[in-house]
Parts: C-alpha cells; structure tokens; sequence
C-alpha cells in the first residue's frame, strides 16, 4: 500500500519557536531554496506522520498577520490565501507563544477564516506559567473550536500529540469562521467573491483591502467600484476589522487565561537592558562584543583551515601525480581542485562567525543592537534590522544578503543589499594578508604591531565604504514608501544549541553551493586565463604569488 | 491625551488614536487596540526608537512614529 502524502504549513509570529518546532519536527532532512523570483528563503522538510502518512512540511517566514508588511511576511500571506499554490497546504500548524498569547491569536484566527484546517501548537506553556500567565489548554480548544496541543518545541516534548492532532485534522470538515466579515461588511464579501469567481469570505476580505492575493488576476477595477459604490475605504475597513477581531480574542483570552503571580522574569531582561540599552556603555558593550567576536573567530578558525590547506595541497600532490601530464591534469589540479579548496578553506571562519551571530540573535540581544543603531544608521538610508546583514557580511555576503528580506522598506532593503558586500568578508582577508606582508615592515606602531594595525584599518575602510555609499545612494534611489521601524524585543532566553547548530549549517551550505558554484565557475575561467596568458615574466610572479591568492581572490570580487 | 514619544519612561496610559493609516493598521495588528494599557518601558539613546510594554510583550517604534499616537494618560494604581 502506498503511503498518504500531505502537505503540513508552519506558520506564527516571529520569536514563538517556529523554527525549533521546525527543527524537531523534520530533523536533518530539510532542504533550503528559494521563493521563485525573490531572495526569501523556502525551508521545507520531511516527517513521518504515521505509518501510513508521510507529510511535507513547509516552515513560511514568521508574520504578525496576512497584512504583509515585508517580502517574507508576504510569502506567508501568499503561500495560505492561494488553493492553487504548489505548497498549499492541508493543514496549518500555528505555532504560538503562550506568553504573548494575544497576539498569536491574532493570526491563528485570520487563518481559520481562510477556511483551512488548522491546528495550535502551543510554546512556552512553562515560560508563561513562571511569568504568572496561566493558560486552560482545554477551554482555549473549546472556545477557538480546534485543536489545541501544549508543547514544548525545544524540548522536543508534546511532539507525538501535535502529530496526531495534525492526522484528526487532515480530513475536518470547514468550519464557522471566528470573525464573519460577511457580516460586518454586509452584501459586500459575496459580490467579491462573485468578482473574484472564488467562493472564499476571508480571502476576498483581503483582496478588498488592496492586497495583493498570488495566482489569481484580480479584477481590482471591479473591487475598487464595489468599495465606493458601498462607502468602504478599504484601510478603514481593514483597520475596522482588526479591533473587531482583537475584541472578539479579547473574550477568548478572558475566559481561557488566568493571571497568577510572576516570578521575576521581566525583572531580570528590564535590569540587563539597564546595561545593554545606555546612551554610553550599550554602544562600548557591543564594539567590546564585535571585537571579541572577530577576534575569536580569526584565531579558533586558524587551526581548521590550516588543516584544510595541508589537505587540499596533499590532495593536488597526489591528483597531479597520479593523473597523466597535460592539460586535463593541470585543468583538475589548478582549476578545479584549487577552486574547491578555497572555497572549503573559508568554511571554519564563516561556520564561527555565523555561530556566534546565531546565538547574539537568540539570545534577544540582537534586538537590542537593533534598537539602540536605528537612530544612526537611518541617517544613513539604512534601518535597524540592517545591522544583521551587516555584520554577516563579515563572514560572507551571500547569505548575509539573504538576511535583508527582513527589512519593510524597499529602500532600505536595497541599500542595505548593495553595501553589505562592501564589509570585508573572510574570504578578502587571506588577500589583505598577503598586500600587508608584502608593502608594510614588520615594525612596531606607537607599541602596536604595525601591519596588523593596517589589517584593522582594511576593515574599518570596508565599514566606513559602506556607510559612505549607503548615505549616497539614500539620495539616489528615489522611493515614495515611508520607512517604518516596527519590532518585537524579545525576553532575554538562553539560546537553543540545536538552533545554532541548524543556523550554522545552513549558513554554511548556502555557501558552500550557491556561492560556491559560482566560485569554481569563475576558478576555471580564471585558470583557462592564466593558462593561456603571454609572456614567461608573469608565469614567474603567478607561481609565486597568485597561486593562493587567485581562488581566494575569486569569490570576494 | 498626550503623545506617546513625550511620555517619559514608566509612564502608563492606554491606546488612543493614531493619526496615520498606514502606521495605524501595522500597530493594530501587534495588538495597539484602543483602550490597550501601554506603558514606555525604554528609550533608545540619542533620540532613537522607544520601547513600551503592550499586552505583556515589548515593542519598540521609532520617536517620529509615536508622535501620531494618541495616549491617555493612566494613574498609578
């Protein structure tokens, strides 16, 4: 008998565990991509549901609501409102954190009225009870009228029950809506359905509100005529609906949370951001962080690449003696197999660095570097949440470009994508070395050593350039969108090591194959060039130098 | 009714008006209903965003945006 094939979506606010939950659920077997056409990352993942149901599990970019507010937000919109979608699932897990209760409901009820099967896993149960919010599982079940199942996703606990809630789900029946806003909006939704030929209340409510619903051309000139023909301004509406909403959980959240006594934990995050947040020594805790930070990665990642190195030159000995002489021997020696070991080498530096922003961003610190840098870097046409990408593209551009889909504003995503790359990423910095070691003297500077001061000020010119064209291009890319700074400051948590670990490996494989594909691409074209260059004088000074520093030398320019 | 960016830090008061759209409806959805109890809980230095605690989390907006934001203003209970 063949197995059932089902498509699970994970959906929930940003910070409620979605990842974790993602994690324990799928293990290793994950796979990266991308959302056709935009730099969002697709994570999807298989699981044994059963031992006759296999499903696959998509894990949608967090989002507060299906009002999309940046490129990731709308992938999750697009992803729940589109029957036709590839991805569409058959049931929706929504994943919400039991201290912000609230608010997660918020997007668990827009998804109910979309018609689907949905079912809540709920985080942090323990968390909220410590903070003195008591949550009855079983009224909360009975008042949204779906499932409802406790878990704890870093523990791995309540796992099998999420399972089987997602099996009983699979084939439920449609349901009341939470909110009918065929009821506040009257006579309205049905002629958009009618215009949208797709019988879907909620669905159509969204398009109503200008937005913009994937897989389906939109008659927005008929919507547009019915919203005036009925007085509705489609932001009022919206804006109407959501207080409506909001009352309606606020009910829900009365009768099914209790509040009891907190046992300090606000106490704890208010007195470290005393620290992290002054006007003074929040800004000199994290250069000291950024310092250490580097520091540590340069000379824990020392010892693996130079074990790497030793391994790839051992590799070529032995390729290039035991291949026939000629040019397929020197194509696979000096093309291919450089190409591979310098794009390898780099994997220490990038896996430490990106461990170490993984675990900032964990911790809820990262927030707050956010917070106290929005001021400056606005001045500059950047935004808070590009300090990430920034900071990422010291270990490598390519996935610190990915981290900007965060980013609301057009503008200031853009900007932040064309100045990342000007941050010195390790891969430049065997180049700096060699520069260094070959113009400035060993000497001593004012009592520091001389050339490593150079090296420090290569990376301050890589910071101070990318700030300085950031500030140009502010002028230059002309936007009307009004820039917002809207975010969550998480409570301060001990970060999860398997969250890390996954981050690390992530990180690392979009390295290794999507910029490494492009990195032995260019490695062999530049092989072919210095193959085929003229003149015996530059073969001297290629043997000499370039050897190392061509591969290296490919994938930062 | 005060604006939300003069209010200083531990200031209570609950959610009035907010007098941009676009603002309004992302501020809606994170749980700024009227009549929600806020209270400042954060500034950022150098007059950067500020932070306030609604309906048991923290959110932080930038000072221009919390000057369209209507509050009124709560006594300590």
């Amino acid at each position: 008998m063949s197995k059932r094939k089902i498509k699970i979506a994970l959906a929930g606010n940003p910070n409620s565990g979605k990842t974790t939950l993602f994690n324990a659920f799928t293990g290793l077997k994950q796979k990266v991509g991308n959302y056709p056409g935009i730099t969002v990352e697709k994570k999807t993942g298989k699981s044994n549901l059963s031992a006759d149901i296999d499903a696959k599990i998509i894990d949608l970019p967090g989002t507060y609501s299906l009002f999309p507010k940046s490129m990731d937000e709308e992938v999750a919109q697009q992803v729940l409102c589109n029957s036709t979608d590839q991805d569409y699932p058959d049931v929706t897990i929504i994943i919400a954190d039991a201290t912000n209760l609230r608010r997660s409901i918020f997007l668990l009820t827009q998804v109910i009225d979309l018609n689907m099967n949905v079912v809540l896993a709920l985080n942090m149960v323990d968390i909220a009870t410590k903070k003195g919010i008591l949550v009855n599982v079983d009224l909360l079940s009975e008042a949204l009228a779906i499932q409802v199942v406790a878990i704890n996703a870093r523990k791995s606990k309540g796992i099998e029950s999420l399972k089987e809630a997602i099996i009983n789900a699979i084939d439920e029946k449609p349901k009341q809506p939470f909110l009918d806003v065929s009821k506040i909006f009257k006579g309205i939704i049905e002629k958009a359905n009618v215009i949208r030929g797709i019988e879907n209340n909620y669905a159509s409510f969204l398009a109503l509100c200008k937005q913009k619903l994937s897989g389906e051309v939109i008659n927005r000139c008929a919507l547009n005529q019915l919203c005036k023909n009925n007085d509705i301004i489609p932001e009022r509406a919206q804006a109407k609906e959501t207080v409506k909403r909001y009352k309606a959980i606020d009910k829900i959240i009365q009768l099914a949370v209790k509040k009891g006594k907190p046992e300090g934990k606000y106490q704890f995050t208010k007195k470290v951001d005393d620290l992290l947040i002054h006007p003074f020594f929040g800004y000199v805790i994290f250069l000291s962080i950024l310092f250490l930070l580097f520091q540590a990665v340069f000379s824990w990642s020392a010892y693996p690449m130079e074990l790497i190195d030793s391994l790839f030159t051992n590799l070529s000995i032995i390729t290039a003696n035991a291949m026939p002489q000629g040019m397929l021997n020197d194509l696979v020696v000096n093309g291919i197999l450089a190409g591979l070991g310098g794009i390898v080498i780099f994997v220490p530096q990038i896996a430490f660095l990106f461990a170490f922003i993984a675990f900032l961003e964990d911790t809820g610190y990262m927030a707050r570097v956010s917070f106290i840098t929005d001021k400056l870097l606005r001045g500059v046409g950047l935004n808070g949440r590009s300090i990430i990408p920034l900071l990422s593209g010291a270990a490598c551009a390519v996935p610190a470009i990915m981290s900007a889909r965060t980013i609301s504003s057009w503008k200031e995503r853009l900007i932040t994508i064309m100045v990342t790359p000007l941050m010195s990423c390790s891969a430049r910095l065997p180049v700096y070395t060699l520069i260094i070691a070959m113009i400035i003297p060993a000497e001593d500077f004012l009592g520091f050593n001389l050339q490593g001061l150079v090296l420090m000020v290569f990376y301050l010119i890589g910071f101070v350039s990318a700030i300085g064209v950031a500030y140009l291009m502010k002028f230059i890319i002309k936007s009307k969108e009004r820039s917002y700074y809207i975010m969550e400051m998480p409570s301060y948590k001990i970060p999860d090591w398997k969250t890390v670990v996954y981050a690390i490996i992530e990180k690392v494989k979009v390295f290794l194959f999507d910029a490494g594909k492009i990195i032995i691409a260019v490695s062999i074209v530049l092989w072919f060039l210095s193959s085929f260059a003229p003149g015996k004088k530059f073969e001297q000074i290629e043997q000499q130098w370039a050897g190392k520093a061509r591969c290296r030398n490919a994938h930062c320019s | 009714m005060q604006k939300l960016a003069n209010l200083a830090i531990g200031t209570k008061g609950e959610m009035r008006s907010i007098s941009d759209s676009d603002l309004e409806q992302k501020l809606l959805e994170m749980g700024c209903t009227p009549g929600e109890k806020i209270e400042v809980v954060r500034k950022a230095p150098f007059g950067g965003p500020i932070a306030i605690l609604v309906s048991s989390y923290v959110l932080s907006i930038r000072k221009d945006d919390a000057l369209k934001i209507d509050v009124k203003l709560l006594k300590d209970e």
